[in-house]
């Protein structure tokens, strides 16, 4: 029986009278009405997070007007203002296409979310492929931006979709084989196995495990899923000073916002992700702290790695083209392979 | 399989959203059009030719390479998962399988594919640049 | 390869209206995949015409005009024309006045190496910079707010000496401003000069070779970044810089990262400047003055006087018939040679991410283009 489906038997008794299928729907639904509620959630506060910590790296107070306090609801303004504002479709774009691609990158990232394990009891979908899944449907997003970019008949764009597609597929091999590293040892690609295999304090979770090995394959986990969200320094698809807005310059209103929303919800899966494979997902650091719930150390675990992506993203500047893909495929690659080898070479000795 | 279905439902859910909130926009948002806001942006000037372009080989160079290296970490996937069981057997298949790959990645790397294209400014250019 | 696939050359526009060029500009780009092939500049977009409105106006209301040439750096353009009027005339400045006129070119230098570090991290990508150096370039507007009323543009240096004195207490807000700006400098480097992206994406890009500047008459920070010492107020010392203690700085290297670290070390440069001429200031009067402005005739004549301005020399040409207005007025500018003539050249073969980054590293200043 499904984690998630026995989680929501117990709490919702009369369900287990219904037919299964009818019960097994209205569940997912209602797990994913969960996740897009705390991805909208998220990202509100994901966003006056950045304001507010650019604007304290950069000697400024960030917003502190709208609600009151710190300007909380300044986000809760500005999605207001963007739902009310013009959705305007350049003329000579493909309709379709410019229409579908926000819808593509938004699902694609709260598909995402389905193999989050948030605790032990909590996880929407516990494929036994959990992790080779979330790999696949984060690659969705390529073919959303570059179908926006395509379609938006707007040379900028088209140079944003480009580079963003070239980066995201070449960034996607060094995170592959960074997972690859810590799935040898764990067996399994089951997102709740792959916590469950940490447990213990914090030397047993996978990024101590196999020291040095495994922290490289960390940081380089981290460097590629900077690239694979677009963030700085690889924010190149949206570079402003070059390309204006990239992929999204001819978006406005709701669907300019989606894009948005799916840039943040992606932030949060490529932290969790780390959580998860890395950083022991909801298991507490130490035996004595596990008084505190599952689900509080997992996003407390994912935030601060989102914290880390904005602290980079303001104090680094941008790389340029040839130097990002130098990164990748003469840097990145060859020491996950690297790494690859040797954590096989130690278990068979 | 239930794990799947719930897959489907969430994106379902997340394709029904999108519709939804943007529909929703549609009620609220003006729609005040008239040529020039239609217009795609290229820095205030009228947009010159199809932006659709022919563009640049690296990135189909780029594609192959990607997949070559993706159906390769596809193979290693279910491999790393039963290494525990297998041992050295399992080792010493997937070094040669790597190895095989690693020759071919050392191909792409001399014959110069993996690099993009540097800026090189044409120097002699700048010199003679007088009359141009 | 490249036999094959002939590539089709794409048109790119970069401004009027681009988050990553400075002022409003067009260079309009013809590009194979990232690599610029051509570049064209097209200017226009400001022009407001200084030279010939200069001809209509009395001689003390050129000075208003003149600060508004080059907007983030008017004192160069105002002392030039004083300068010229003075040799015109054949006044004499007092000691104090020359003292205070160095303090605000170099005051004024500062300023604007402040706003050129933020636009040339800006369009590397790092934010942070440009919100720290604006922010810091406000403590030397205020001192010139103190100073002379205006913020940005002064019209304070004028014929005959400046405008007003020191307000008293004055001297020992300056160095408090400068003693900040000094301790500030480490935040910089740390953040920008040090960084190894930067480095990576500064060195080797943009090569001004020593040859092409001489022949295109390159000036200022860019010249130097070639490594040739060629600075007006050493070369040709004007005011009172031949009295005072500092260096010509060079770089070698002829790329974006040498003239980065030109700039970054007169910065520093300007601090000990400006200390010196408060340790040296004399006391006296501001202020030699003239004629009734309204009833001002500059004796008939012509004068070409120049100053090493932030972006580099900047001469004046004026011309005098001995009536109430000038004859001509002509501005050579740095920005033109370096935005127009030699931008066009150097982007050739560049990256199309490294555009609006080379064209700040030469300190183009468009309003200053087209006057």
């Amino acid at each position: 029986m499904e984690p998630l489906v026995q989680f929501f038997y117990i709490l919702l008794p009369f369900l287990r009278d219904w037919p299964e299928w009818l019960a097994l729907t209205v569940i997912g639904i209602v797990a994913a009405l969960l996740m897009f509620g705390f991805v909208a959630i998220f990202a509100l506060f994901a966003i006056w997070l950045e304001r507010k910590v650019s604007a304290h790296m950069q000697d400024r107070i960030g917003p502190m007007e709208v609600g009151g306090w710190h300007g909380w609801a300044q986000t809760i303004a500005d999605t207001i203002k963007l739902l009310v504002k013009e959705d305007i479709v350049p003329e000579n774009a493909d309709r379709i296409l410019f229409k579908l691609a926000p819808a593509i990158v938004f699902t694609a990232a709260l598909a995402g979310f389905a193999v989050l394990p948030w605790t032990q009891d909590f996880i929407p979908a516990d494929l036994n492929v959990g992790l080779l899944y979330i790999l696949s449907v984060s690659s969705f997003a390529v073919i959303g931006i570059l179908m926006g970019g395509w379609a938006s008949n707007n040379k900028w764009s088209l140079y944003g979709a480009m580079r963003s597609a070239s980066q995201m597929v070449s960034y996607e091999i060094p995170v592959a084989l960074a997972l690859l590293a810590v799935v040898m040892n764990a067996g399994t690609l089951s997102m709740r196995h792959l916590v469950m295999a940490q447990s213990g304090n914090i030397l047993d979770w996978n990024v101590f495990n196999f020291f040095p090995l495994t922290a490289v394959a960390f940081i380089i986990y981290f460097v590629a899923s900077l690239a694979e969200v677009n963030r700085t320094p690889f924010d190149l698809p949206e570079g402003e000073s070059e390309l204006v807005g990239g992929f999204h310059t001819e978006y406005s209103g709701m669907r300019f916002a989606f894009f948005f929303l799916g840039e943040y919800a992606n932030m949060y899966v490529v932290s969790a992700i780390a959580t998860t494979v890395f950083l022991g997902g909801w298991l507490p650091p130490f035996e004595f702290l596990s008084f505190i719930p599952g689900p509080i150390w997992f996003v407390g675990k994912a935030m601060t790695m989102v914290f880390i992506q904005m602290w980079l993203r303001w104090t680094l500047p941008r790389l340029r083209v040839d130097q990002l893909m130098y990164t990748c495929w003469k840097v990145l690659t060859p020491f996950s392979f690297a790494i690859i080898l040797l954590i096989g070479l130690w278990k068979v000795i | 399989m239930v794990g799947f279905y719930t897959v489907l439902l969430f994106i379902f859910t997340g394709a029904f959203l999108v519709s939804f909130t943007v529909a929703l926009s549609r009620f609220f948002a003006p729609t005040k059009q008239y040529p020039e806001k239609l217009i795609p942006y290229e820095c205030g000037d009228l947009p010159q030719g199809d932006a659709w372009i022919q563009f640049n080989n690296r990135f189909y160079i780029v594609a192959l390479i990607f997949l070559i290296f993706d159906v390769e970490v596809m193979f290693l996937f279910p491999w790393a998962v039963v290494f525990n069981d297998m041992g050295l057997l399992a080792f010493v298949e997937m070094f040669i399988f790597i190895v095989v790959l690693l020759v071919g990645y050392a191909y792409v790397w001399v014959k110069g594919d993996l690099d993009w294209i540097k800026p090189k400014p044409r120097l002699e250019h700048l010199a003679k640049g007088k009359g141009e | 390869m490249s036999a094959i696939l002939q590539e089709k050359e794409t048109t790119l526009y970069l401004g009027p209206q681009h988050p990553g060029i400075t002022g409003n500009m067009m260079i309009e780009l013809k590009v194979t995949g990232d690599t610029i092939r051509k570049a064209t500049t097209h200017v226009g977009y400001l022009h407001r015409g200084f030279e010939k409105l200069m001809e209509e106006r009395l001689w003390m209301q050129c000075f208003p005009i003149v600060c508004r040439i080059c907007v983030p750096e008017p004192d160069p353009n105002e002392e030039n024309l004083a300068r010229a009027i003075e040799e015109l005339e054949g006044r004499e400045v007092p000691e104090r006045a020359k003292y205070i006129r160095v303090m605000m070119l170099e005051l004024s230098r500062m300023a604007t190496y402040l706003l050129w570090m933020g636009g040339q991290s800006g369009s590397a990508g790092l934010y942070t910079m440009p919100q720290w150096t604006v922010g810091d370039r406000d403590y030397i507007i205020d001192l010139f707010e103190e100073l002379t009323g205006g913020r940005v543009y002064h019209m304070y240096i004028w014929p005959g000496g400046v405008r007003r004195d020191l307000p008293e207490g004055f001297e020992g807000r300056v160095r408090k401003v400068l003693d900040y700006l000094e301790q500030r400098l480490t935040d910089y480097d740390r953040l920008l000069f040090e960084n190894a992206i930067f480095l990576r994406r500064a060195q080797g890009v943009g090569i001004l070779d020593k040859d092409m500047a001489m022949e295109w008459g390159v000036v200022g920070p860019p010249l130097r970044g070639c490594g040739i010492a060629h600075d007006v107020r050493k070369d040709e010392p004007y005011e009172v810089y031949d009295q005072l203690d500092w260096e010509v700085i060079t770089h070698e290297g002829s790329d974006v990262y040498s003239r980065a670290m030109v700039r970054r070390k007169e910065f520093e440069q300007s601090i000990s400047i400006v200390r010196q001429v408060l340790d040296k200031m004399p006391s006296g009067p501001v202020h030699n003055p003239g004629p009734n402005p309204l009833k001002w005739r500059v004796p008939a004549g012509e004068a070409y006087v120049k100053t090493e301005s932030a972006r580099g020399e900047f001469g004046y040409y004026v011309v005098s018939d001995g009536s109430l207005k000038p004859r001509r007025v002509h501005v050579r500018g740095p920005a033109y040679v370096h935005g127009v003539s030699l931008l066009e050249r150097m982007l050739v073969g560049a990256n199309i991410a490294d555009t609006s980054f080379i064209m700040n590293s030469l300190g183009t200043c468009p309003p200053e283009i087209e006057r």
